[in-house]
Parts: C-alpha cells; sequence; structure tokens
C-alpha cells in the first residue's frame, strides 16, 4: 500500500517488540512441543511400546531417526555435490571436446578436400557420450561436414544468421562454447557449439616480441556443432551416487550400531538399578544398589542406597515394634506365631518334634493388684529374664499377652520338652519377687504341647498349649501338663476357646443387642427409668443371655470391651431417646475389669459431653462382689463420677458379702436387692424378713432400694409394703429391644 | 629485429670456459664498433635531408631511426605514426623538402609508398611481398639475419642436421630464394610448407615433422598466434625437434636456438641505399631487398643438453640463460 505523503511510518515500540517476541517464542516453543509430541506419537504408532519401553529404546529411535536424518542430508550433499561435479565435468568435457574436435576438423578449413583427410567416425566410434559433429563453412549456412548419429535423432542443423549472433554472443562473453536449447533435439543430449578460430599476431607484433602478451586478430573461419549423451554422464552419476549412497549408509549403520552399543555401555549402570529397584518395589529391603558407575549414576546410587538403609531402619523398627514387646523385649504373640508356623513347616520337610510351652503366672494378679501395676511391669520383666536365661540359643520365648509367656523349644522331643519345663518350674519355685519390703512368691503353669504333625495350623498348636496350660493350673499350680487331645477337660477348654473368638467376632461386628427393661418407682414420681441389659445374638437369632457368655468373656478378658461397647451404644441411645422429648434415666451393668482401666471415668465424661448427657441420667450398676474386689480402684472412680452427677448402685446385694459396711464407703444411691430373695417372696418368711431388714437398713443409711424380679402382684404388694423404693420385673414390664411405657407403671404408681 | 639487450652468461659448468673467450670477444667487438663508429663520424651525404617515418615508438623501430640521425648528421627527420594523425605526418613528409624517405615498419611502408616524388627504403618488414612495397622508386633491407649464418651456426651445433622445415604464409618467394640457397651451402635440404592460419599452421606442421629434424620458425604475423608458437614449440619440444626461432624469449618456450638482425646493420645498409638511390636519376637502383649479413646467434643449454647436442668449439654466438 503506498505510503501517503506527510504521514510517517508505523513503528513499533520496543514494549511491542519485546511482548511479540516472547509471544513468538512461546509459540515456537509450543509448535515445538506439539511436533515432537507428534513425532513420538507416529513412533509409537509405528512401533508399539518402542517409545515407553524403555530409556535405552527411546534414545535408540533417536538414534536411529538422527542417523536416517543425517544420512538424508549426507545423500542429499553427496547428490548435489555429485551433480555439480558432473555438471562441472561436462563443461570441462565439452571444452576438452571442442579443442579435440577443433584440432581434427582443421583440414576441413586448409585443404579443399579435407573432408577425405579426416577419420572422424573411428574416432568419436570409442566416445559413447558424442552423438554426432557436424562442421559449418565460415557463413554456417554450408555443412562442411557431419559425423555420428545425426538422424537418430533428427537434428537440425543450425540457422546461419543465428550462428552469426551467437558467435557475436561468445566473442562478448569470450567462451569457447555455448550450450544450446534442446528444444528440438530429444532431452538426453546437450547440443554445444564452438566457433572455429584463427588468430594472426597484429602487424609489427613481432618485432618487440613479448611472451606475455601480443595484440592478435581474431576470426571465425567456421563452427563446430556436437552433441554429448546425458544419459552418459547422469548413469555415471546415478551409479556413483548409489554407490556413495551405499557406503555412507554403510558407515552410518556401522556408526549406528555402534551408537547403540555405545548408548547401552553408557546406560548400563542405570539398567543395573532396575534389578535392584524393582526388588525394592517388591517390598525387599535387603538389596544394594552398586555406586561405582558414572557420577550422576553415583549419585543416585548412593542416594537409593540411604534411602534403603533408612527404609531398612524403619522396617526394622517397625518390625520391633510390632514382633516384639516393649516391656520386657521379649518377642510377642505376633513373632511367636509366625515362628510356630515356620516350626510346623520344618516338620512338614524334616519330621523333627518341637515343643511349645504355654506359662502362665499363678500369682501375677494377686501382685499386680496388691502392689500396681509398676510392679506387675517389674515382676514381667524379671521372669522374661530368667526365662531367657534358661533357655537354649534356639529356642524362642516370647511374651504372648499379659501374664502369659511362651516358649518354641526347637528340636526338642517330650523328654526334652518335659525337662524345660520341669526347670522352668524350679526356677520359679525358687525365685522371690520382693518389692516394698515385701517377698512374693510367683509360682507358673505350664501347658506343653508337641509340634509333632502338620495336620494342625501354628494357631491351634497354640491353643493346644493354652488348654493344657489351663488343665495344668486346674490341677494345682506350679506344674506341667501336656497336651491330651483325648481329655475331657480339654474338649472344655477348647469350646470356651471358640465361644471367645464368637464374643471377640460380635464385639468388632457391632452384633451385640441392647434390651431395655423397665425400673417403676413405687412413689410413682420419678422418671422413667430402665437397666439396660446385654443380649448376643445366637446362630438360629436366638439372643443369647450374659450369663451364657460372660464366664468366657471374662476368662479371656473380654469383659473390658463389652463394657466399652455398652457404654457407647446405652449413651448413644439414650440420647436419641431424649432429644425425642423422652426424659429417661439408664442403669448401665459394668463389670470389674473396667475399674483396672485408670482412664475410665474421662471416657465416662467424654461419652457424656459427646451425647449432651446429664450425668444423672446415668446410673452404673456394680455387682456387690466386684465392688468388694476393686474397692479402692472402684471407690476412686465412683467417687469422681458420682462428683460429676452420675449415680450408682450395688447390684446383686444379699447373694454374696452382703456387707452392710462397705455400704457405708460405697457412694452408692440404689441398693438393689438379689431377685432370689424376691422370687418366691410371698411364700417365704425369711426372705420376707431379709428384704424388710435389707430395705429398713438402706434407708437408714440414706440409700434407696430397687427389688429385682417381682413377678407377680403379690410380691409387688409386699416389697410395697416394706418402703421399697424401685420395682423391677416381669411383673413390672418384660426387656424389650425399645424402652417402651411400663403397662404396671399406672398399677404400681 | 632486435633483442632487447646483452644478458649476462650463466654457462653450465662445462661451457664456463668457453664462455670466458666469448665474453673477451664481446668487449673487444664492442670497442671495433665504437672506433668504427668515430671513424664514420656524421658527415654530410649526397643525400641531403632525410625523412625517417617509424610505425611506432616501439624499440625495435627508434633504435634504426636514431642510428640513421646520428650516421648521416644533419638532415634527418623523424615521423612517427605512434601518436596519430596520420593524414598529417604523410602531407608534412610530402612538403618536405627531402627526397628520400627511410620507412620503418610495415605501416610505415605502406604510407610511404603513397608518397609521390619521394624515393623509400623500407626496413624492419617481413612479408613486403604481400603488401606490394617494391617498387621502382622503393625498395627495402631485409628484416631476417643473414640466413646463411643461421644455417651455418645451427648445422655448427647440430653437424647430423640435413633436413630443416620453414612453414610461411604467401609471397615469400625472395626470402625462400635466399633460405634455399643458404640451407644448400650449408649442406641442408629446406622443406617449405605454405600455410593460411595459425589452425593450418601447426596442422601441417604435424604433419611436417616426420619429414625434418628441424623447423626454421620465421616471423610471419599472418600465420602465427601466441597459441599456435606455444603449441607448436611444446609439440617439438616433445617429440624432439630443433626449433630455431625469431627471438631469444622463445627458448623459454623451447626453442634450441635464434637469430636476431641489428639494428645498426640496417640503418648502414638503408643509408647506403639511400646513398645509391641520390646517385641514381629517379629510382632505387638495385635488388628489391638487401638481404642482411650478420646474425645474432644464441643458443639455449636446457635444449641442447636434451636433445643431445654439444657447443662447438668455434661457436660465435651467445649462450641464453634467462
Amino acid at each position: 500500500m503506498p505510503r501517503k505523503p506527510g504521514k510517517t511510518a508505523p513503528r513499533f515500540s520496543r514494549e511491542s517488540l519485546s511482548t511479540m517476541t516472547r509471544v513468538f517464542r512461546h509459540w515456537a516453543r509450543l509448535t515445538l512441543d506439539r511436533l515432537w509430541a507428534l513425532w513420538l506419537a507416529g513412533f509409537e504408532w509405528l512401533l508399539p511400546g518402542s517409545i515407553r519401553r524403555s530409556l535405552f529404546g527411546k534414545l535408540s529411535v533417536l538414534l536411529l531417526v538422527g542417523t536416517i536424518l543425517v544420512y538424508l542430508v549426507a545423500v542429499g550433499g553427496l547428490w548435489w555435490i555429485a551433480s555439480n561435479i558432473v555438471d562441472d565435468s561436462l563443461r570441462k568435457q565439452a571444452n576438452q571436446w571442442v579443442a579435440e574436435f577443433d584440432e581434427l576438423g582443421t583440414p576441413l578449413y586448409v585443404s579443399r578436400k579435407g573432408k577425405a583427410l579426416l577419420d572422424m567416425d573411428k574416432h568419436i566410434k570409442n566416445f559413447p557420450e558424442i552423438v554426432f559433429v557436424r562442421y559449418y563453412d565460415t557463413t554456417g549456412k554450408k555443412i562442411l561436414a557431419e559425423f555420428g548419429r545425426v538422424k537418430d535423432p533428427v537434428v537440425a542443423p543450425l540457422d546461419g544468421d543465428y550462428l552469426q549472433r551467437l558467435t557475436t554472443a561468445l566473442a562478448a562473453t569470450q567462451q569457447a562454447h555455448l550450450f544450446l536449447d534442446n528444444e528440438d533435439v530429444a532431452g538426453d543430449y546437450a547440443r554445444i557449439l564452438a566457433p572455429v578460430r584463427i588468430r594472426s599476431i597484429a602487424n609489427d607484433g613481432l618485432f618487440d616480441f613479448s611472451l606475455d602478451g601480443q595484440r592478435e586478430t581474431v576470426k571465425v573461419i567456421g563452427f563446430i556443432e556436437f552433441g554429448m549423451d546425458h544419459r552418459y554422464y547422469r548413469g555415471q552419476f546415478l551409479r556413483y551416487v548409489a554407490l556413495g549412497s551405499v557406503v555412507i549408509a554403510i558407515v552410518f549403520l556401522f556408526c549406528l550400531i555402534a551408537g547403540r552399543q555405545l548408548i547401552r555401555k553408557a546406560l548400563a549402570p542405570l539398567t543395573d538399578l532396575q534389578t535392584p529397584l524393582a526388588r525394592l518395589a517388591n517390598g525387599e529391603t535387603n538389596v544394594s544398589v552398586e555406586s561405582n558407575g558414572d557420577t550422576e549414576i553415583a549419585v543416585i546410587s548412593d542416594a537409593l542406597n540411604t534411602t534403603i538403609r533408612a527404609l531398612k531402619e524403619r522396617d526394622d523398627t517397625l518390625r520391633r515394634l510390632a514382633e516384639y514387646d516393649a516391656l520386657t523385649g521379649l518377642p510377642n504373640r505376633v513373632y511367636f506365631c509366625k515362628q510356630v508356623e515356620k516350626e510346623v513347616e520344618l516338620f512338614a520337610r524334616e519330621d523333627t518334634p518341637s515343643a511349645i510351652l504355654f506359662i502362665d503366672l499363678d500369682r501375677f494378679k494377686y501382685v499386680n493388684d496388691a502392689l500396681g501395676h509398676a510392679a506387675g511391669d517389674r515382676l514381667l520383666v524379671q521372669v522374661a529374664g530368667l526365662l531367657k536365661e534358661r533357655l537354649r540359643e534356639q529356642d524362642i520365648c516370647a511374651r504372648f499377652g499379659g501374664d502369659e509367656f511362651t516358649v518354641l523349644a526347637r528340636r526338642a522331643g517330650r523328654q526334652g520338652a518335659e525337662e524345660i519345663a520341669r526347670s522352668i518350674n524350679a526356677i520359679m519355685k525358687d525365685y522371690c519377687f520382693i518389692e516394698g519390703g515385701k517377698k512374693f512368691n510367683v509360682y507358673c503353669s505350664i501347658g506343653i504341647t508337641m509340634i509333632d504333625s502338620d495336620r494342625f495350623a501354628g494357631e491351634e498348636f497354640v491353643t493346644q498349649a493354652d488348654i493344657a496350660c489351663y488343665a495344668a493350673k486346674a490341677r494345682g499350680r506350679n506344674r506341667y501338663h501336656f497336651y491330651d487331645a483325648n481329655a475331657k477337660d480339654m474338649r472344655s477348654r477348647e469350646t470356651d476357646i471358640g465361644w471367645a473368638q464368637r464374643i471377640k467376632d460380635v464385639v468388632r461386628e457391632n452384633r451385640l443387642q441392647l434390651y431395655y427393661q423397665p425400673i417403676v418407682s413405687t412413689s410413682g414420681g420419678d422418671r422413667e427409668m430402665y437397666e439396660v441389659l446385654l443380649r448376643m445374638p445366637g446362630k438360629n437369632g436366638t439372643p443369647i443371655l450374659p450369663e451364657v457368655f460372660f464366664p468366657v468373656a471374662e476368662r479371656f478378658g473380654l469383659l473390658v470391651d463389652i463394657d466399652h461397647w455398652v457404654i457407647a451404644h446405652a449413651m448413644g441411645a439414650l440420647a436419641g431417646y431424649r432429644a425425642a422429648g423422652r426424659d429417661l434415666a439408664f442403669s448401665i451393668n459394668l463389670s470389674g475389669q473396667v475399674f483396672e482401666d485408670l482412664s475410665f471415668a474421662d471416657m465416662i465424661k467424654e461419652h457424656l459431653l459427646r451425647n449432651q448427657l446429664p450425668p444423672s441420667s446415668i446410673i452404673f450398676e456394680i455387682t456387690e462382689q466386684v465392688a468388694v474386689r476393686y474397692m479402692d480402684r472402684a471407690s476412686g472412680i465412683m467417687q469422681s463420677l458420682s462428683e460429676l452427677g452420675c449415680r450408682f448402685a450395688l447390684d446383686d446385694f444379699g447373694v454374696g458379702f452382703s456387707s452392710f459396711n462397705y455400704l457405708k464407703h460405697l457412694p452408692v444411691e440404689f441398693i438393689k436387692i438379689d431377685g432370689s430373695f424376691v422370687t418366691q417372696l410371698h411364700k417365704n418368711p425369711i426372705d420376707q424378713a431379709m428384704v424388710r431388714a435389707i430395705i429398713e437398713i438402706a434407708r437408714v443409711l440414706g440409700k434407696k432400694t430397687v427389688i429385682e424380679s417381682v413377678q407377680d402382684r403379690k410380691s409387688m404388694r409386699l416389697v410395697k409394703a416394706y418402703g421399697a423404693d424401685y420395682l423391677q420385673g416381669r411383673y413390672i414390664g418384660e426387656p424389650l429391644d425399645m424402652p417402651e411405657q411400663p403397662p404396671l407403671r399406672s398399677a404400681v404408681g | 629485429m632486435k633483442r632487447g639487450g646483452t644478458r649476462a652468461a650463466r654457462p653450465a659448468s662445462w661451457t664456463q670456459l668457453r664462455l670466458t673467450r666469448v665474453h673477451w670477444a664481446i668487449p673487444l667487438l664492442s670497442l671495433c664498433v665504437l672506433l668504427t663508429s668515430c671513424v664514420t663520424a656524421p658527415t654530410p651525404r649526397a643525400t641531403g635531408e632525410i625523412a625517417v617515418l617509424v610505425s611506432q615508438d616501439s624499440p625495435a623501430f627508434t633504435r634504426v631511426a636514431n642510428i640513421i640521425r646520428r650516421r648521416h648528421g644533419g638532415g634527418v627527420r623523424v615521423y612517427s605514426l605512434a601518436g596519430g594523425g596520420r593524414e598529417l605526418v604523410r602531407k608534412a613528409i610530402a612538403r618536405s623538402s627531402s627526397p628520400f624517405v627511410v620507412a620503418v615498419g610495415l605501416p610505415a611502408a605502406n604510407m610511404a609508398r603513397g608518397l609521390r616524388g619521394k624515393r623509400v627504403i623500407f626496413c624492419q618488414v617481413f612479408n613486403y611481398e604481400s603488401h606490394d612495397l617494391v617498387t621502382p622508386w622503393m625498395k627495402g633491407v631485409s628484416a631476417i639475419p643473414s640466413v646463411h649464418k643461421q644455417f651455418r651456426a645451427w648445422k655448427a651445433l647440430d653437424p647430423s642436421l640435413t633436413h630443416i622445415g620453414v612453414i610461411t604464409g604467401a609471397d615469400m618467394h625472395g626470402l625462400l630464394r635466399q633460405a634455399r640457397a643458404a640451407a644448400k651451402s650449408n649442406g641442408l635440404v629446406l622443406v617449405h610448407r605454405q600455410v593460411a592460419s595459425d589452425k593450418d599452421l601447426l596442422y601441417t606442421y604435424k604433419r611436417l615433422s616426420p619429414e625434418i629434424q628441424g623447423l626454421w620458425l620465421l616471423p610471419d604475423n599472418r600465420i602465427l598466434s601466441m597459441q599456435a608458437i606455444r603449441d607448436l614449440l611444446t609439440y617439438s619440444a616433445k617429440h624432439g625437434k630443433q626449433v630455431l626461432v625469431f627471438n631469444p624469449k622463445l627458448m623459454r618456450l623451447g626453442g634450441l636456438m635464434s637469430a636476431e638482425s641489428q639494428e645498426a646493420e640496417i640503418a648502414a645498409k638503408a643509408l647506403r641505399r639511400l646513398e645509391q638511390a641520390a646517385a641514381s636519376s629517379n629510382n632505387v637502383p638495385g635488388s628489391a631487398v638487401w638481404p642482411l649479413n650478420r646474425a645474432t646467434i644464441m643458443v639455449n643449454p636446457v635444449m641442447m643438453k636434451r636433445l643431445g647436442l654439444g657447443l662447438p668449439t668455434d661457436f660465435k654466438g651467445e649462450i641464453y640463460a634467462p
């Protein structure tokens, strides 16, 4: 577009140029990235997996591509150079031929019978590239002679005027010859024209002769025209290019192979990392990486070795934590069971028996209760030391749990196991635990089972030893007992173990069921109260009463878990009912084992807070036996929760110690008179006297009384007449899975 | 034709002694020439004033004119065609009172031929026949050094020499007659070929060469080009042919020996012919062209060695040492 006068040309500012440059760079980078991605995708399409397979494969592909590109460039360069050389050669050849034909054709211009003197056909016959030769006279109109294949193809003679013009052009350019256009000749021929010149030194030029230059007169006396066959040179050219291409291809192939080998060698340290890294990925930490490669690889190898060491140390720590007891330093139950499994497998291969000893300290609970947990821990540490000293190097001693220890006596027969058990009994008999100036004799019961079969799993062998230990304990303290699969007590013990597993499963799977039995006030003015009762689902759907599974749970230490489950679910349910507008209070039974947990009170506070329950809505029931057994701890926890607002009821009062002295020290608000006094109350005057007396004393002590198991109207009237505060029983209301309004509440009221 | 100047001789070792003798001879000869020139100091001649017309200002022509002027004394007027103005020069000579003109070189001779009433002596013209320069009032002095001396020296250099060739353009009858006679007197057979161009020269020479042992290369500018000279000498050297050249510079290209004329002799002969013309009525008496009696001979030791020739003891020439 023409620029208008007076207007300046538009100029780009430095900022706009900079922006344009950045945009262009960004665009170029994007384009290159896309091209590269397209290139890789193309290769991936051609050779699936060739690029992703490995770094070596990728580099090999790049090497191949680079080699092909360089090869193409080299062949292109060869083609270009060769074509230029051929072209140059053709021109030089033309020059030579012009000189040759000029000399050969001299007779035509110096003799009238010159043509007869020529032997041109014979001469050019040996040169296939020469198609024809033609000589013209000085006017260019007369052909003096012509030779070769002038008629195949037909080559028309040149026009005389045209020749004259060419002569002028040649004189201007000082060229020896001209390549003519091939319009009238087949394209395979080059048609060349050259004037035939004679020269003479100027007049008087030979006086003061000089070799450096003489003025000469040039005169054209004729023309030479000849055709050169391109195909000859082209054929030669193609042959040389093809040969050169093959040679270059061989060189490049060699370079490619060598390059591939070099890449393989260069990547060898990296490739060597594959195996250890794969093992590491599979979880093995017993792996070492060679670090004597190149600097970059050595850095990676060192870092990997450091990481592997750290992983190994962490694994060791975790394994120690997982497989060893922090208190005694002995292997724990997990590790012990694994070793037993291995021992069973070993027996299957080598048929060499081993023995498992299950050791239970007889008076540990007493020491623990009497002196506290710290003393109990010290006792366990000392016993662990004694056991380790006694055992052989190949044996394994583990703390199985609580006050239970296990020993795997490897390659020990029945007699050897018996000797080990006897010696442990002897050691424990001589052992005396001293704490706080007091001496305690702590014995142990040992159950032994032999790994002499591969029919059982490792855990089953451990259970057998446990059962045998139970039997030893039942037969008296500080003794050992071999497991006998046919013994009756052993089968019973096996049943208990089955029950314990079922209880664990039900608790873990939240399948325990809560039932609610109403407790009504004889005065009728209090809030609704329900005792929370526990049922375990049976195999056929029938609820199993606690009396059935509690003893097993107590023996296997599962009562704490059950208590926690009941507290959490009962408080959750109570919160729901209260949110629905009902002013309820739940009475929850506690086992004695919860008092071994010093954080029990905190746990209750947390549940109350979480469910936004008033503490007064919770009544904890403990049996008289539990209260007496855990008097110290129980009173403290009860005091703490009472201060919070929770209330306590002393359950089953009258069947145990029936010690009114305890009542004075325990912060209980309710005394629940055991149902055995009430079921036949209207028929049995002794029961009547007992109930009346307990009610009287409770009233004096300021406690409220709850009469359990009220079965009929007569009993209800009697206890009401005695002054009982609350009633509970089938006559008052059946346990239901929901706390419903008791039907006899109004009657009681 | 005149060589460019005296060259320092640097012979091969075996020629050292002979060269020393030659060197003794050169100063003695020079001294004689000097004494002769002193004895023949310019004196008034019967020719009166002479017009000397030179084709160009090249040394080969001006030296001749200068010698004429020096020998003739006063009354010599030199005209030159070098600066152009040919017509002015022609008119000036035509108007001059001198009836005698010495034309040096072919263009000068061509111009002088048209001067009416003048008697002309031309020199330094080779192919005078083809230009029809010889008339009753116009005669010349040969440009070719003594042919007899050339052939004698050549024969002395190579006693086995019997057949020599010469290639010329057209119309060289006078020279050829003289050459044949000289060849015969020296025991040589002269084979002549006439050609029309440099191209023809080479072609003819290649066919002639089997018949001859050596070529007498004449300075015929019509058939010579630089390329033809080079090709001819190269061919000769390659095929062991001896070439007697007209200029010592050509020995660098393969010439065996060279023969040059001497300007002093040319000038002296031109003056003598003028004196004869002055004594005559209107024409220039005598033959068309006076041949020269002297020749400056030089040999090429490299080619001699290559051709297996030795330097004769009585060799009077010079050794070419470029």
